[in-house]
Formats: structure tokens, C-alpha cells, sequence
């Protein structure tokens, strides 16, 4: 299952696997807003993201941008394999912070 | 059946796109002859070819592929100003547009024609390529700058649209694409992201401001995007066109370019509006499969309403009801899949009016009216080749060539027209032409000629124009290429009359000719009138049928034995359906006279009942019985019974001619057939 959400202690984490693209966009919204209203923060793991498309990149974004309006915590954890960031970068993408370990992780919050 | 998914299903979506690709680029170079100055057409024509040479070589089709990429490179030249639209190269286009047709047909091209049209377009190309080499300072190999180096920094605004990613592009790509090209700097908008709830997972929110230093040229640009272009907002601005070095681009120089405030794009955007219409393609096969279906349940739903009917039970009632209801609505909606504008059919004739036009030294132009009209498919299927041949005639006999036009004070540029419009349950389909106008004298001189009417006879203006639809007949002093056999229009008359259509003509001498076809909109489905005779049940369309009058015995001994009836006046003669059909059962005390319309005049067809009206799928009798002209079909009625659905036209005639066989014996019998 390329994302899934694992909820300890009203903390979501979703995590992100292989390839998130838009074949998956609309199940990641999915789990994104699921994630949004059942979780007290909000990280979102892409340690083991293999690539990144539009269709992900936008629904990341848009979901960091509603946390923060809504006083949500929200975090990007795992370091982003250096490839992936690399073609982000290409690409203009520098609104996230994708860059290493940042600053909640879920390891911390156990 | 070529398997879903298959090798032999890709070649057949790529042959069906092929083709429609084709009819495109047609259409775009009959319009850039008129207006060769028109880039957006060259860009269209260029599109199309580099359509096909791409799905062309994927799909194993190297032949086409090769044919098209010259043609590609000629149009190439001309979208970066190297190469004029001319004449010439509209004609050599169209007539590769032709051989690769054939390719995508996977039918044998003309070798020589195809050798031809290279060699001339190698020849137009090189002429360019030979000055083009002369007048650039630098060369460009394989699209990077050579060691001079003379880059230009373009400006580039890229936004996709709602269909960008759902027709299968990812933006990425295409931004990555361009920093393949030089020097890139870029920056992503995400001001059109919207909320969470709201955002469409399919579609990209993100644009991009770029500015791209390049050697590469404005079309090379262009093309990265050129398969996503009708689904974008794009523009590709040169700031500045001194020779630059991306190391030394200033890097406030660059931001200052994306800070411009036209850089910053809103969240609306031109194309923000609900998603357009989307369409899939369907095998026609499937959707007449599926209209069948649709049929036979409208069937088995008349038996279940009579079934409830005949029961007292409420429940099944209303259920039958509901079934009704639905099963009218799907009907009604099956029809409806089948209609589609006839604009694909009438744009066809656009390279024939051309090509004749040039054939004859002609100048005409071809003017579309209503092309936005629904028919059946069918009906649409049928109507080529008819059109077609009104069309050559129209050409051939009806224009005068230019200089006798101007003689007459009539504009050099002669019009063909051909408009659709709906009637009621018909439409109207014409073709006119401002020419020469019908010779009646000249008809009717020919007609008497071939002994279609006595010398004597007196033809109103409609009657003499009826007479071209004879087999043979023409008035034309010489047989063309195009026309003058006398088989063109008899095709026409055979093809409505196939269609259950009619034909009207209006002439006037020195003004033009009007021929207008009056088709039904669809053949899947009749308007008719059930009728009994003794056990068997029939249906009349009610198209023909003009009113029913009840026969009495007295009516019948008036007559003195003539099968004849008096209508407000008018005496109708009338055929009895029982004894066409060898139907032995007693008599009714009242028998009930269909009057008809057919081209032979008016008729009575005398059947026992009138059951009512009804509206019903026509079922094909198949094979064996396709020959029977007098049965146009059949259905099946809510009791499970079948109904012939009959021809008035064709029984009328039947009736006719087995008269005059009669008449030869039977004295008697000759007094009802018209035209003694």
C-alpha cells in the first residue's frame, strides 16, 4: 500500500511509499483528510518515497497550508532520498521543506 | 476481434485516430489556401503531421512514419519563416495526405506518387535549407549551440489546465524537458492550490514562471509542449535578444524577471469553468449490440404491461408502470447515443469542391449551414455517397466556368451551400448552387428522346425535374470523369428512397438549382399505425398515412366493381391487403381504408381493424427476406406476435404493376391502375 495512516496518541503519521503519483492522488486525499480531522498533529513520512509527481506534491502542500491554518501541528519526517529531491528541485518545488530531519519526529513523540 | 490490450487493438485506436487526424489536416490546408499568411493554421497542419509520424512509429507503421517526417520538416520551414505557403505546396500536401491514408489503410501507397512528393518536397526544403545556410552565422547539430554559442533568454509561462494530467501529461516532465535545453532558473506557483476538501486530485494547481537561456529557437520551445497545448495556458516571451552566456546572466536580472508582476499568476485562470465535456470512443458494432438489447427490452415490457393489464392486482400494475417509464426513457436515450452531428460529413466535400473546382477550372467555394445537426448514424452513413453525387453534378452541369459567370453579371466565385436542418421528424438536408439553373426544355427534350413520356404529355416544373432521377437518364452532351453517365442521380433517388427519405428540386434558369433530401432522423425506430388483417397484425408508418375512412358494403357495390373510393371528392383507388397477403379469414361488416401518399399518387390500403398508434423498433427480416421490397421490416408486439412492417410505397407500386399484368386479361382490373 504505496500510503498509509497509523494514529499513536492522536498523532497521525502518514506514511508514503514507492512512487506517489496521481494514479494514487486521490486515495492520499483520502487519508489526508481523514488524517486532518482525526489526528492532533500531523507528520507525514517520506523516507521511503521513491518519486513524486504534480498530483503529490500539490496535495502535500495544500494539506501543510490547512494544518497550519487550523493549529495543527505538522511535520515532514524521514529524509527524502536525495534523487527525489534533486528532481523536485528541477522542477522549481522548494515550498515544503523537504531537506532531512525536521524539527517533531514521531520517534520523539513515543 | 482484436483482444483489448492487444497489439492489433493499439493499431486499430491508432488507424481511428489516424484517420480523424486526417480529415483535420485536410480541413486546416484547404483553409491556409485561402489564407496562407494564417500561423495558426501552419502550427495546426505542423501539429497533426507530427501527430502521426509519432503514433505512426510507435505503432510499427515506419513507412508512414519516414513519408510524414518530410512533410513535418516542409512545414517546419514555413513556421520559422523560411518557406511560403504557395499553391503548390497545399496540393502536394494534400495529395501526401492521400498516400499516407492509404499507409494507414496498410493498403499498397503509390510507390511513384509517393517518390514524387519527396522528391519535390526534398527539392522546396533544400532550396530553403541552401539559403538558410548562406544567411545564419551559426549552425545548430542536434539542437545544442555550437562553439559560437549565441543563446537567447526567453520568459515562459506554463500553467496546465483541468485535462492536463487526467489526459496522462505530468508537468514535471515537461519543466524538466525545458532544463534540458539550457540554463533554467524556475519558480512554482502554488496560489491556485485550493482547499483540501475542493481540490481535484487529478488535476495540476501548480504553474510555473521560468526564464529558459537557450540556443534553442522559439518553435523548439514550443514543441516540448505541443502535445499538451490545447490544454494549457502558455507563453513564450524573448526578453532579450543580446548574446548572453548563462554564467553571466545576473542573478537579480533573472528574479527581477520572475518578480515581473504579469509573472504572478491569479488563482483564476481563462479555463477556470467546470471541466469540458469529455467523450470515449465506442465500436459501433457495440452500440448497435447495445440498441438491440435496449429493444427487446421495450418488448418484453409491452408484454408485461399487457400482462398486468389483463391481472387485477395494483402492485403489478404500478411495477409495470415503473418498468414502462424506464424502459421508454432508455429507449429514448439509446436513440439519442446514436445521433451525431452531420458536420463531420458535410467537411468532407470541402477537398472535393476544391479538387474539382480545380479539375474543371472552376471557382467555387463550398458554404456549410446547420452542420451541428444530429442524425442517426445510419442515416449519416448512407448520406456520402448521395451528397457526393449532387455535389459533381452541381459542378459539372449546374456552374458556369468564370468568365461566363462575369458575362452574366454573376460573381466570378461560384457558392455551393449545403445546409441541414430539422422538420418534425425529419430532417432537411440541401445542396444548392448559384449556377446555371435546370433546363426544363433540355429535360424534357431528353425525356421523350429516351420514351420516359409521351411527346404530348404536360409536366408541371417539379414533374420535368423528377425525371433526371431516372436510371439513364442525362442531358449532358459529353460523359466527363465527373458526371454525364446518367447513374449519379438515379443513386441518389435509390439511396433516399433506401433511407425511406424523398428528394424535391427548385430551379430557377439562370440562378441556381436546390435539391433538398428529406431523411428520417432515425431508421432504428418507426412511427406507425397497428392495423389487423384477419389474424395478422401490420404496422404502416404513419409518415405516409394521411387518414383512415371506414368502408362500408355500400361504399363497395357504388364502386360497380372498381376498386375505387370517393375522399371528400377525390376518387382514390385502393388495394385490398387480404388478398395481396393471401389472408382467407371472414370478412369484417366494416372494413378500414388507410389513405396513403406515395409518389404514385394517392392510395387506399384496406385492412379489417385499426388498432392505434405505436412506436417501435424495426427489426431487420434478415437476408432471405431482404428482397421482399414491400416489408421494410418487423417487430414484436407486446402479445408476443410479430408485425410486418409495410412499405406503402413499394406496395402500391406492387400493386400496379401486377395490375397491368392483369389488364391484359382482366379488362376490369385496369381501371385502377394510374395512367390507364
Amino acid at each position: 500500500m504505496p500510503v498509509t495512516l497509523r494514529i499513536d496518541d492522536a498523532a497521525g503519521t502518514v506514511q508514503l511509499q514507492d512512487a506517489i503519483d496521481v494514479s494514487v492522488a486521490a486515495e492520499l486525499k483520502n487519508i489526508l483528510v481523514e488524517a486532518l480531522h482525526s489526528s492532533s498533529a500531523l507528520h507525514i513520512d517520506v523516507s521511503h518515497v521513491t518519486a513524486l509527481d504534480a498530483a503529490a506534491v500539490q496535495l502535500l502542500w495544500c494539506v501543510k497550508r490547512q494544518a497550519s491554518q487550523a493549529g495543527v501541528p505538522f511535520s515532514i519526517v524521514g529524509k527524502l532520498k536525495d534523487e527525489v529531491a534533486s528532481a523536485l528541485q528541477e522542477v522549481g518545488i522548494t515550498a515544503l521543506d523537504w531537506t532531512a530531519e525536521t524539527a517533531t519526529s514521531v520517534a520523539e513523540g513515543d | 476481434m482484436a483482444t483489448p490490450g492487444s497489439a492489433e487493438s493499439f493499431r486499430h485506436a491508432f488507424q481511428e485516430e489516424a484517420h480523424e487526424i486526417l480529415v483535420d489536416l485536410e480541413s486546416a490546408l484547404l483553409e491556409l489556401n485561402e489564407r496562407t499568411d494564417d500561423m495558426e493554421l501552419v502550427g495546426r497542419v505542423f501539429r497533426g503531421l507530427h501527430t502521426i509520424k509519432g503514433s505512426g512509429a510507435m505503432f510499427g507503421f515506419d513507412e508512414l512514419a519516414n513519408f510524414t517526417h518530410k512533410l513535418e520538416n516542409a512545414f517546419d520551414e514555413v513556421r520559422n519563416g523560411r518557406l511560403a505557403v504557395s499553391a503548390e505546396l497545399v496540393d502536394l500536401t494534400l495529395s501526401a495526405l492521400d498516400q499516407i491514408k492509404a499507409m494507414v489503410e496498410e493498403q499498397p501507397a503509390a510507390q511513384d506518387a509517393v517518390t514524387q512528393i519527396q522528391d519535390r518536397l526534398l527539392q522546396m526544403t533544400g532550396e530553403v535549407g541552401a539559403v538558410a545556410m548562406a544567411a545564419i552565422a551559426d549552425t545548430r547539430v542536434g539542437g545544442k549551440s555550437a562553439a559560437s554559442g549565441i543563446e537567447h533568454a526567453w520568459r515562459i509561462r506554463f500553467a496546465p489546465g483541468p485535462c492536463l494530467m487526467r489526459y496522462g501529461s505530468d508537468p514535471f516532465l515537461l519543466v524538466r524537458e525545458l532544463g534540458r535545453m539550457g540554463a533554467l532558473e524556475v519558480a512554482a506557483n502554488m496560489d491556485a492550490v485550493p482547499a483540501l476538501a475542493d481540490l481535484d486530485p487529478e488535476r495540476c494547481y501548480i504553474s510555473w514562471d521560468m526564464v529558459l537561456h537557450t540556443s534553442a529557437t522559439h518553435n523548439e520551445i514550443r514543441d516540448v509542449f505541443i502535445f499538451v497545448e490545447d490544454c494549457c495556458e502558455l507563453s513564450i516571451e524573448a526578453i532579450a535578444s543580446q548574446t548572453t552566456q548563462p554564467a553571466d546572466c545576473e542573478a537579480d536580472k533573472t528574479a527581477k524577471a520572475l518578480d515581473d508582476p504579469r509573472s504572478k499568476s491569479g488563482g483564476r485562470r481563462s479555463y477556470d469553468s467546470a471541466d469540458s465535456a469529455s467523450s470515449i470512443r465506442v465500436p459501433a458494432a457495440k452500440l448497435d449490440h447495445f440498441v438491440n438489447l435496449v429493444g427487446e427490452l421495450v418488448t418484453v415490457q409491452a408484454r408485461l404491461s399487457e400482462l398486468a393489464a389483463s391481472r387485477d392486482d395494483v402492485e403489478i400494475t404500478a411495477v409495470a408502470e415503473d418498468v414502462e417509464r424506464l424502459a421508454s426513457a432508455l429507449r429514448e436515450n439509446s436513440m439519442n447515443i446514436r445521433m451525431m452531428p452531420i458536420r463531420s460529413t458535410f467537411e468532407k466535400f470541402r477537398r472535393l469542391v476544391h479538387d474539382l473546382a480545380r479539375d474543371l477550372g472552376k471557382a467555387v467555394e463550398l458554404t456549410i449551414e446547420g452542420a451541428e445537426t444530429e442524425l442517426d448514424k445510419t442515416v449519416i452513413d448512407h448520406l456520402g455517397d448521395p451528397l457526393m453525387h449532387l455535389i459533381r453534378n452541381s459542378m459539372d452541369h449546374g456552374i458556369e466556368p468564370p468568365g461566363k459567370r462575369t458575362a452574366q453579371g454573376k460573381p466570378p466565385l461560384a457558392t455551393i451551400h449545403l445546409s441541414a436542418r430539422y422538420s418534425g421528424a425529419s430532417v432537411l438536408i440541401g445542396v444548392s448552387d448559384d449556377g446555371r439553373g435546370i433546363d426544363t426544355g433540355a429535360v424534357r427534350a431528353r425525356a421523350i428522346e429516351k420514351g420516359l413520356i409521351a411527346p404530348e404529355s404536360v409536366l408541371s416544373d417539379s414533374e420535368i425535374y423528377a425525371l433526371i432521377f431516372q436510371p439513364g437518364f442525362s442531358t449532358a452532351q459529353q460523359v466527363t470523369d465527373i458526371s454525364g453517365r446518367g447513374v449519379g442521380m438515379d443513386v441518389v433517388r435509390k439511396s433516399v428512397e433506401g433511407l425511406r427519405g424523398s428528394i424535391e428540386v427548385v430551379s430557377k434558369p439562370g440562378a441556381g438549382t436546390t435539391v433538398t433530401l428529406k431523411l428520417p432522423l432515425t431508421l432504428a425506430i418507426i412511427d406507425g399505425l397497428l392495423v389487423t388483417v384477419g389474424r395478422a397484425s401490420f404496422v404502416l408508418p404513419l409518415v405516409n398515412t394521411l387518414e383512415c375512412i371506414e368502408l362500408s358494403r355500400d361504399e363497395i357495390d357504388r364502386a360497380e366493381g372498381k376498386r375505387l373510393i370517393n375522399v371528400r371528392g377525390e376518387i382514390v383507388p385502393y388495394i385490398r391487403l387480404r388478398e395481396h397477403f393471401g389472408i382467407d379469414e371472414p370478412l369484417p361488416d366494416y372494413e378500414q381504408v388507410m389513405v396513403v401518399e406515395t409518389e404514385d399518387g394517392r392510395y387506399g390500403l384496406i385492412v379489417d381493424q385499426v388498432l392505434g398508434n405505436c412506436q417501435t423498433v424495426i427489426k431487420s427480416l434478415g437476408r432471405v427476406y431482404q428482397h421482399i421490397q414491400i416489408v421494410s421490416g418487423a417487430t414484436i408486439l407486446g402479445n408476443g406476435t410479430v408485425a410486418l412492417i409495410l412499405d406503402p410505397q413499394r406496395l402500391v407500386q406492387e400493386g400496379i404493376r401486377s395490375c397491368r399484368l392483369n389488364a391484359r386479361g382482366h379488362p376490369r382490373a385496369s381501371n385502377y391502375a394510374k395512367g390507364g
